[in-house]
């Protein structure tokens, strides 16, 4: 079996783990996420940009005489 | 309008290879005309199990290239294939339609153009954070924002409620590069939180697994701490609320009044 399917499996039923997996299962797994250590995972899928700040600062209110 | 042939759908494999995933959804990949994947590259794998065409959306990136520019490359390829006449999926980890705005913009963009467009949900980051955590929205309410929006935007938040910030490894991000920020983009983000929770309230570094062979990552630490937290592109932060429930007594009563209580 595929890697990919041994994880499948273990994704799909939740009574089997890892310590049932065959040693060449186990090999196949290692072998698959070595390959993948150097792959780039992009996982953000939203950006936000922000507005251009003000020019100027708000004036100060004008004082007044009582 | 008259639909034209071509069409397109958006779905989520989940965040877990295997265990998310729903026949429907499975279904769809493995009926499409094309696939258009944007996932870790092993879940990638395993989508072109089920379908012969199955293109990965991730190549799109570059390290210096501007993700909008990115994002509305993927828009493209989804849009052509639709025009082209085939029934394309869009696969987009967890939820298609939580923090992805590539399959919002697709979908409303191929509806404009008078095709078929739709979106259906798949379990979703936070839906495995409240399982993984223990955490239920429910109980205290849960305030949720991108982390640079919240950062770019003046927001008065609710201490009394969990708040929850996604993509905290671009927190801050002006570069809109795929690059991560660092201790001083978190150092700005720190200090608007404590105008809100004390130095020492306890917060979290949270991060799905993607194989069933993975435990979630749930680190905790005390919010001084955040600009040196371990953090990476898929973390989302956890704050706990910091203050209790204040009642509204008058509510209540006005409340009590109605029902006679």
């Amino acid at each position: 079996m595929t890697a990919i399917k041994i994880l499948e499996k273990l994704g799909v039923d939740p009574n089997s783990d890892l310590s049932q997996l065959t040693e060449q299962d186990r090999a196949e797994i290692e072998a698959l996420m070595t390959s993948m250590a150097d792959t780039e995972n992009q996982p953000a899928l939203t950006i936000v940009k922000p507005d251009s700040p003000d020019e100027e600062e708000p004036k100060e209110p004008e004082s007044v005489s009582v | 309008m008259a639909v034209k042939q071509g069409s397109l759908v958006c779905v989520g494999p989940g965040m877990v290879l295997g265990a998310h995933m729903s026949e429907r959804c499975r279904n769809h990949i493995s009926q499409a005309d094309v696939v258009f994947s944007s996932c870790h590259p092993v879940i990638e794998q395993w989508i072109s199990t089920m379908n012969p065409d199955v293109r990965s959306l991730q190549g799109l990136y570059g390290k210096d290239k501007d993700r909008g520019q990115t994002y509305a490359e993927m828009q493209a390829a989804l849009i052509q294939a639709v025009r082209d006449g085939c029934r394309v999926v869009g696969v987009f980890y967890g939820h298609p339609g939580v923090f992805a705005q590539v399959p919002h913009a697709a979908i409303q963009q191929a509806r404009e153009e008078g095709f078929e467009a739709w979106m259906e949900p798949g379990i979703s980051a936070d839906a495995c954070l409240y399982a993984d955590m223990g955490i239920d929205p429910g109980a205290f309410g849960c305030q949720s924002f991108e982390t640079s929006q919240f950062m770019f935007y003046k927001r008065a938040i609710d201490p009394t409620a969990y708040l929850i910030l996604w993509q905290l490894g671009h927190a801050g991000d002006l570069s809109m590069t795929p690059r991560q920020t660092g201790p001083e983009q978190r150092t700005v983000l720190m200090n608007m939180l404590l105008e809100y929770y004390a130095p020492d309230h306890n917060i979290a570094i949270y991060e799905s697994p993607f194989l069933p062979t993975q435990r979630p990552k749930i680190d905790w630490f005390p919010l001084q701490e955040l600009p040196d937290a371990d953090v990476s592109l898929i973390s989302t932060l956890v704050v706990p609320p910091g203050k209790k429930l204040t009642p509204n007594h008058a509510i209540v009563k006005q409340l009590k009044s109605i029902s006679g209580a």
